[in-house]
């Protein structure tokens, strides 16, 4: 199992990596050796953290709000403490009930005392901005600014019901100050249970505000205080100071708890995207150091490519050209310096391989050449020429005293004939020479098959004695009509053109007879020895540039060959 | 090959840390919160008294002008202890306040503590009740004496239209001598009643004490005298001579027969309703509210400020009198606040101390 995912792995990754380029290699080695592990642990490390930061939140969420709420709570606890211990003072209950009625000393000297126990109670609080005793006949007495709008009809911050002390969230009934305050009240009875009149006093927010701001950790949490309509009275972010907390726990780690004491609630929470916050920083520095990574793996990857590919590029130079002009050269010391040198090495093997081969093809063809001399000579000794001409001589004169010019004729074209094939010692003969032979050929065979062919000559009188090789018309004519020969029994016509250009003959064979013959190339087996011979010699001699071309398209046979330079000596041209 | 090294290392680190990089969330937010090293310009308010409607007020107005500058507000009642005021004082000075504003209970013994003040390097402010001694940057004070004046003078427009000229009885209760703003009262009325001399001026010793005011006014109905009009030089002893008017069959307003002038100084919201329903026909008033604001005005923008207070008349757009006048003596600001009259005419303005008082602070008149 584990050798099958292994060579999956190995198909997908390793073995499509063998096929990319060097430079695309190294990029995917350095990203799956550097980046990828880096970014699999920054995202790891991220996912980490971000789980381990929203426990923690949860925890100092939990623990934070108990305190601030047993804090809150104490602190409300104590105000409202202060505010019952005025309300059920009995001598603050007697001055409510008897100012009215008292002389102008009286009511200086109850004004005086109720402004003493406000101001001692709650002076030295600092947390209360505002506090007002209010009689139910309408006396008013402030400290060190009312809170009301005194009158117990139409305010919404006096009760006369209130036999403990109520709290409210509200601005205080004063047009020029719309700042909310904690609003307690409590109204205050004579001993016989009738309400005589109402205390009121408005908290300053700043101890929920300092409360809220205080407890901000760098978690980036958000403390508020909400009241009982959900309205945020204080917030750590004063923006939300007068909005609906709209509670939203999707987005955020929250815990809500109830201030005992009070009718609020404190909310701490710290939204969700804060900690996303900082794994999102954390995975923003992972993934900053892949792609500085990448880039220095661009970097390394072009710098390596060059250094591998550089002189790779400068053999494949060295390759592209024709002929090794000189060897690559290198002065380093390194792998690619081995390399260059085997390659230099090899070159060296390579061009000697060559000219060993070169050398051993000529010595090869000089003894194909040899051979054939040889047997041609052999062949010609086989034949003592001066006895055949002899022959033919008598066979002559015979004809002549017999008065048969036919015989004549015949024996004397057929002694021409002979006396170029088998010419001795000579290997290039005249055009002219050549021209003779195939009419001699030609004028014996019409003797033969009774003039059933006609050639015709295209050959300028200057080339007459331009020499060429031997026997390189006469076998492809004779090929082509011992075809025809065979076969058609009506006229055959052959034309024959013979041209120099640039010191290379080039001799056209075209009409009827070579158009049948070409056209039985593919269809049977034809005698092609003359055609055979005359090509494989023009190869042999001069090379693949010259030879036979057998043209079906166009119906023609063409036979190119330089034109034979007389050097004093018949030695044979030599050609690329 | 050194190059080399130095790269490998600053990768290997850059790699450690983006795998290891973590929020530390116990650190407080606090501790990046910069002290910007700032200190909130404090300014301590050590008064005499909030026995009365006028100093509660008088409170109100510094407390609110230095607040709504974003500055400190800190403050002391000394309940009429010259003793306590003094220490009160003292305190203040160790805390270092930007400056210290007081009402004078007692203008001579005061003097130590503004010296010491002034080698603290505080300015030291007055205002309604100056210092004598020691150097005060500021001493914002009423023009009593004017406000006298102008009171009598009101009393005999009144006496004029009634008459056709300046006689009949005027009742004036005065308050205590030993108290410089009563004695310059009552001294500014009796200047301008003194020169009508067909006008019977009948002055009583009430000790600025209301039940006192009431007992004069009714014992002088009970003597028989025609009285054609009333004055007390301050309006919380002025209720007396409401009651005195009520309970003596009296108390008509000015479109009656029967109605008797009636002039006050101070023109409390109380006073100004009276004119308002015509029982009384004017009040010389006494600007409150500006005494806190124009302290804590020349305070931001000269003395703070290291700038010199200018001499002379002083523009104060929100008032109603607009234009007071600075006095320099020895680099001491003396700021006169001008008296002026609340009479039918102008009663509902809404720049009156009385009206904002009442109407914009909350502050409820006990009746």
């Amino acid at each position: 199992m584990i050798s099958r995912y292994f060579g999956m792995i190995k198909e997908w990754s390793l073995n499509k990596l063998y096929k990319y380029s060097i430079y695309r290699q190294l990029i995917w080695c350095f990203i799956y050796v550097f980046v990828l592990p880096i970014l699999l642990i920054g995202g790891y490390n991220a996912v980490y953290s971000f789980s381990k930061n929203e426990q923690a939140a949860k925890t100092f969420l939990e623990e934070s709000s108990s305190q601030i709420a047993n804090n809150i709570s104490y602190y409300m606890f104590s105000h409202m403490n202060l505010l019952e211990e005025v309300a059920m003072n009995p001598e603050i209950v007697n001055d409510l009930m008897i100012y009215k009625q008292v002389d102008w000393n009286k009511k200086s000297d109850i004004e005086n005392h109720i402004r003493l126990v406000l101001g001692s109670t709650f002076g030295s609080s600092g947390a209360i901005n505002a506090c007002e005793m209010l009689s139910v006949n309408n006396c008013y007495f402030y400290y060190p600014s009312p809170v009301s709008n005194g009158n117990f009809d139409t305010s919404k911050l006096l009760s006369k019901d209130a036999r403990q002390v109520l709290m409210t969230v509200s601005p205080k009934e004063i047009p020029s100050d719309p700042d909310s305050y904690v609003i307690l009240t409590r109204g205050i009875y004579s001993d016989g249970g009738v309400c005589v009149g109402n205390i009121v006093a408005a908290l300053d927010l700043s101890y929920f505000n300092k409360v809220c701001y205080e407890n901000v950790t760098n978690l980036l949490n958000e403390v508020m205080i909400i009241d009982e309509n959900n309205i945020i009275i204080s917030a750590s972010n004063e923006e939300q100071v007068g909005s609906t907390f709209s509670g939203d726990k999707m987005l955020s780690v929250s815990i809500s708890k109830s201030i005992s004491n009070t009718n609020l609630t404190i909310v701490n929470h710290i939204a969700m995207q804060t900690l996303l916050k900082s794994a999102f920083i954390q995975f923003g520095i992972t993934l900053f150091t892949a792609v500085l990574f990448a880039v220095l793996a661009l970097m390394f990857a072009i710098l390596l490519t060059k250094s591998i590919t550089g002189p790779i590029n400068r053999l494949m130079e060295e390759m592209k050209k024709p002929e090794v002009e000189k060897f690559v050269e290198d002065d380093g010391d390194d792998e690619y310096h081995t390399v260059i040198e085997g390659f230099n090495k090899m070159s060296r093997n390579l061009v000697e391989a060559l000219q060993r081969q070169y050398e051993i093809k000529l010595q090869e063809t000089k003894l194909r050449e040899l051979r054939r001399e040889a047997e041609l000579s052999a062949l010609q000794q086989q034949i003592n020429p001066h006895f055949l001409y002899n022959t033919l001589e008598s066979i002559y004169w015979n004809g002549q005293l017999e008065g048969d010019e036919d015989i004549s004729e015949i024996v004397n074209a057929l002694g021409n004939y002979l006396r170029v094939i088998i010419m001795k010692g000579r290997e290039y003969v005249t055009i002219e020479n050549e021209v003779e032979s195939v009419n001699n050929y030609i004028f014996l065979q019409n003797k033969r098959f009774g003039d059933r062919i006609e050639n015709y000559w295209d050959v300028s009188m200057s080339m007459r004695h331009t020499k060429i090789i031997k026997l390189a018309i006469h076998p492809i004519v004779e090929d082509v009509i011992s075809v025809n020969l065979d076969d058609i029994e009506s006229e055959i016509s052959i034309s024959i053109s013979i041209v120099e250009e640039h010191d290379t003959i080039r001799v056209v064979m075209t009409g009827h007879a070579v158009e049948y013959f070409l056209g039985l190339m593919d269809k049977t087996d034809l005698n092609t020895k003359g055609i055979s011979s005359v090509d494989e010699r023009l190869r042999l001699y001069y090379g693949d540039a010259f030879g036979v071309v057998l043209d079906k398209e166009l119906g023609e046979i063409r036979v190119t060959m330089p034109v034979y330079k007389d050097s004093g000596s018949e030695g044979k041209k030599q050609y690329g | 090959m050194r190059r080399s090294k130095l790269l490998i290392g600053i990768i290997i680190c850059m790699m450690i840390l983006s795998s290891c990089t973590r929020i530390d969330s116990n650190s407080k937010a606090t501790e990046d919160v910069a002290d910007t090293g700032e200190k909130a310009i404090t300014i301590a308010f050590a008064h005499k008294s909030l026995n009365s409607y006028f100093y509660t007020i008088l409170n109100e107005s510094v407390k609110k002008a230095v607040e709504e500058r974003g500055w400190v507000f800190e403050s002391s009642v000394a309940d009429y202890d010259p003793m306590r005021q003094n220490q009160q004082i003292v305190n203040f000075i160790k805390q270092k306040p930007d400056a210290i504003i007081t009402t004078a209970i007692d203008s001579i013994s005061i003097e130590e503590v503004i010296r010491r003040g002034n080698e603290a390097g505080i300015p030291m402010c007055a205002i309604d009740t100056n210092a004598v001694g020691g150097k005060l940057a500021i001493d914002v004070s009423f023009d009593n004496y004017k406000a006298g004046q102008m009171a009598a003078e009101a009393i005999v427009e009144q006496l004029i239209e009634k008459y056709g000229n300046a006689r009949g009885t005027v009742f004036n209760a005065y308050g205590e001598l030993t108290s410089n703003a009563w004695r310059l009262r009552k001294e500014g009325f009796e200047a301008v009643i003194s020169q009508y001399p067909d006008i019977n001026y009948l002055p009583r010793s009430t000790e600025g004490k209301p039940e006192l005011v009431k007992e004069e006014l009714l014992k002088a109905f009970e003597e028989g005298i025609q009285i054609d009009a009333v004055h007390c030089s301050s309006e919380h002893p002025g209720r007396g001579l409401v009651e005195a008017l009520q309970e003596s069959d009296h108390w008509y307003p000015n479109w009656e027969e029967g109605h008797i002038i009636l002039v006050t100084i101070d023109a409390e919201p109380y006073f100004v309703d009276l004119i308002n329903k015509g029982y009384a026909d004017s009040a010389v008033a006494q600007d409150v509210i500006s005494y806190g604001n124009i302290t804590v005005d020349l305070l931001a923008n000269y003395v703070l400020a290291g700038k010199e207070i200018p001499e002379g008349e002083y523009f104060y757009g929100d008032t109603y009198w607009q234009v007071c006048d600075i006095s320099i003596t020895d680099n001491q600001a003396k700021v006169t606040i001008p008296p002026y009259i609340i009479n039918t005419d102008n009663s509902n303005d809404i720049r009156h101390s009385s009206y904002i008082a009442e109407k914009v602070w909350g502050f409820q008149y006990n009746k």
